[in-house]
């Protein structure tokens, strides 16, 4: 057995706690490495926390212009050149299918045997991802290297929801954020692939707190429990509408944006249930589209839902944006608020789809000055390439 | 088959499975198994909800017939946890492998190759690329409905969507101890829960029964497991964990329901379980031929009133120790007749395989409620958590 089998082997073998661990042995083993450290992402994705059981905590790494922040930032293996003993430190991506996890910093003995390793110690970063996950459904570890702050109750249910942060597939990449990571209660992503088909929600819940994350839990889940069943998406709004009507009685609602893509051809239904907003980059302009609006979910009894049709181009970027966008955005009103995230837009054109929500979302903070908002704000941004 | 799992000079068939699609894992496999073993109609099988048939993984629903999760050398491929081989004709074999991720059994893989390739190292290599396949299929669950599609025989309800989400897996094995569990009714449970976490020294259990029916009963039970989640992950005491969970759900739900929640946290290197008996799930142990709830002291239930302050009690478990955890969905089970379902058909369920592994036991608990009542539907919510014991040795 050649040795990237036989770590590949270990880690699927090891105790879901015991990957960093295991990672680390094997590659000394097998690659005469020194010093490994599994770093994960914070919710925040300001950080990159090391994974150690606790307390021996290791102190957390900017993504900022740090060594492991450029491996994690462009998603390539990052050299650190010579060390002084003629050692180097690789800092290397762990992304599942687009879903950027964190960074495997590893020390090794510079010149040829780094070039000859390398590639598989790339591939290895990205066994080591897919075995995080994995681990995830046994243990709190990784999970818990991910938060520098404790999160708020509403924000744990609603962190548990989301599929991941981004997805890539050969026809299109998908990147999302939300703020404030550490206290999000109400907006929430949603997204299903088949062979042909991909499914995209965004939606932007109501009220706060722990009411807010119950709203949206029951929201998306009647939406997935519909979308299984394997009915169009109009009848998916419909019978979400009537699960949340049921409980709330029209108290509570929640607006949610609806996105069937056809993988092959671009075309797309669209059922526009409330408030996201959709803005296309196409060409190097900044557009926004409109849909027809219809009523939010579980606002009146027995709302009926009407598709519509929608093409995606090649190229494009599609950015969905939630209220508390435009709360961030624009203090003062929409116009503003409009104008200011164009600019994002155009600003963060040259980056890939993961990182976008979150620069847009810093951008539109950063000049405006404002603190945390009150509101969630969601940014989801869609890269397609189709086939 | 051993090309499968040797040859040098081609990609590893697990770097193959981790760049397919998420929705092309089966054709992936198929095509791998082909190519390198000589594999035909290699189809991938996973258990039902409620763990009665194995269906087919197919892009299409119902474009396959699904088979007993019992019977058959597919079922006993799941049941038995072994690879099962059947005796060739023509020259070709049909084999059938279980696809378990860390002791939770998600199905079987299957597959007919030439019988020369069906020896035991072939098998061996193929039990190997299932596990690998099964690791997959977790992973790629995140961005894709079809795995669980092939899971449900028939829709779920909403409350059972929102509950199966929310729950861990079905089971989860390590050197120091195996854990199965099971919920009925599968496809529209509405309150009861299982989950666990485990770190390089501890494990933690919990079992909760939460009060109503329908999406009232599993958003009171999402709040619950969300806060005990919460709080675990914040690194606090067993009793901590306890109290900050009451003290969530009282300020949602002001006292009008409340979850009942048996937690414990096993020391793995010693066997010292703490635990918080905070209402109604009831704990017995067999050691050696006996059979005896362990009786811990009754705490209230949580969010029943504003800020219960809560105890932790100590107990031991031994090496060799099977302990069931029942809500009252079993415990509190009666028949048409009124009889109490109670300890002693738990009893008679426990005895009547001693061998069995915890995930059949759990299925095999439920399966006699099931019997008791002449019906899968049940009045209650039913969890069953089976956790076997070995420690860490001498």
């Amino acid at each position: 057995m050649n040795r990237f089998l036989a770590v590949e082997r270990a880690l699927r073998t090891a105790a879901p706690h015991e990957l960093a661990d295991v990672v680390g042995r094997e590659l000394g083993r097998l690659y005469a490495a020194d010093s490994v450290d599994l770093l994960m992402a914070d919710y925040g994705l300001t950080v990159l926390q090391p994974v150690t059981e606790l307390p021996h905590t290791l102190p957390p790494v900017s993504v900022h212009n740090t060594p492991a922040g450029r491996a994690f930032g462009a998603q390539e293996p990052f050299v650190e050149g010579n060390l002084g003993d003629g050692s180097v430190r690789v800092h290397l991506p762990i992304s599942v299918r687009g879903d950027r996890l964190g960074v495997l910093s590893v020390t090794l003995p510079g010149g040829d045997h780094v070039r000859e390793c390398l590639p598989e110690l790339a591939e290895l970063a990205e066994v080591l991802g897919h075995e995080v996950l994995v681990a995830e459904r046994d243990t709190d570890l990784y999970l818990r290297a991910r938060r520098k702050d404790r999160l708020t109750l509403a924000a744990e249910m609603q962190w548990q929801l989301l599929p991941g942060r981004s997805c890539s597939r050969s026809e299109f990449d998908l990147g999302a954020q939300l703020e404030p990571a550490y206290a999000i209660h109400g907006d929430n992503f949603d997204w299903s692939a088949t062979a042909d088909h991909l499914t995209l929600y965004v939606s932007n819940g109501m009220g706060e707190g722990i009411e807010a994350s119950l709203l949206t839990n029951l929201a998306v889940n009647a939406l997935r429990n519909a979308r299984r069943a394997g009915i169009p998406l109009a009848d998916q709004a419909a019978l979400a509408d009537q699960a949340v009507y049921a409980h709330y009685r029209g108290r509570s609602h929640m607006s949610v944006l609806m996105f069937d893509f056809e993988l092959t051809t671009g075309r797309a239904r669209v059922v526009d249930a409330g408030s996201p907003q959709t803005l296309r980059l196409r060409d190097g302009v900044v557009e926004r589209i409109a849909f027809d609006a219809q009523l939010p979910l579980g606002m009146f009894e027995e709302t009926d839902y009407v598709e519509q049709d929608f093409r995606i181009e090649p190229g494009d970027r599609l950015l969905f944006v939630s209220d508390g966008v435009y709360a961030v955005a624009s203090p003062k009103g929409e116009a503003y608020g409009d104008a200011a995230l164009a600019r994002a837009i155009q600003h963060t054109r040259l980056l890939p789809a993961a990182e976008v929500p979150r620069a847009v979302l810093r951008e539109l903070t950063g000049h405006r000055g404002t603190p945390t908002p009150d509101d969630d704000a969601l940014v989801v941004c869609l890269d397609w390439r189709g086939r | 088959m051993n090309a499968v799992s040797t040859s040098e000079s081609l990609p590893s068939v697990e770097s193959e499975l981790r760049s397919a699609a998420p929705n092309a894992l089966v054709e992936t496999a198929r095509r791998l198994l082909g190519d390198r073993a000589g594999a035909r109609d290699v189809t991938l099988l996973l258990a039902d909800y409620g763990l009665r048939v194995l269906r087919p993984v197919a892009p299409l629903p119902d474009a396959g017939e699904p088979l007993s999760a019992y019977d058959g050398p597919a079922g006993r491929a799941f049941t038995v946890q072994t690879p099962v081989v059947e005796p060739p004709e023509d020259g070709i074999a049909g084999v059938h492998v279980p696809v378990t991720v860390r002791g939770d059994r998600l199905g079987v893989l299957s597959a007919r190759l030439p019988a020369a390739g069906a020896d035991t190292a072939g098998v061996r290599a193929l039990a190997e690329f299932a596990t690998a396949l099964g690791h997959e299929i977790a992973t790629a669950e995140r961005d894709t409905d079809l795995y669980l599609l092939a899971r449900r025989t028939r829709r779920l309800t909403l409350a059972a969507e929102m509950q199966w989400q929310l729950l861990p897996g079905r089971g989860c094995g390590r050197p120091e101890f195996v854990i199965g569990a099971h919920l009925e009714p599968a496809y529209t449970v509405g309150g009861d829960n299982f989950d666990w976490s485990t770190d390089g020294s501890r494990l933690t259990l919990t079992v909760t029964d939460g009060m109503g029916r329908g999406i009232d009963a599993s958003l009171l039970t999402s709040v619950t497991v969300g806060a005990l989640r919460n709080a675990r992950r914040a690194g606090v005491s067993l009793s901590d964990q306890a109290r900050l969970a009451d003290q969530a759900v009282y300020a949602q739900f002001g006292g009008k329901v409340y979850a009942s929640t048996l937690l414990l946290r096993f020391d793995l290197a010693t066997g010292t379980v703490h635990a918080v008996d905070a209402g109604s799930p009831r704990l017995y142990r067999r050691r050696g031929d006996t059979v005896k709830q362990i009786e811990l002291e009754a705490q209230l239930p949580l969010g029943m009133f504003e800020e219960t302050a809560y105890e932790e009690q100590i107990f031991s478990v031994r090496p060799g120790d099977r302990l069931v955890a029942v809500s009252t969905g079993v415990h509190g089970a009666r028949s048409p007749e009124g009889a109490l379902f109670g300890e002693d058909a738990l009893r008679r369920a426990l005895d009547a395989a001693p061998t069995q592994a915890p995930q059949e036991v759990a299925r095999s608990v439920v399966a006699s409620l099931v019997e008791h009542f002449g019906s899968t539907d049940l009045t209650a919510d039913a969890a069953v958590v089976c956790l076997d014991w070995n420690g860490r040795g001498a």
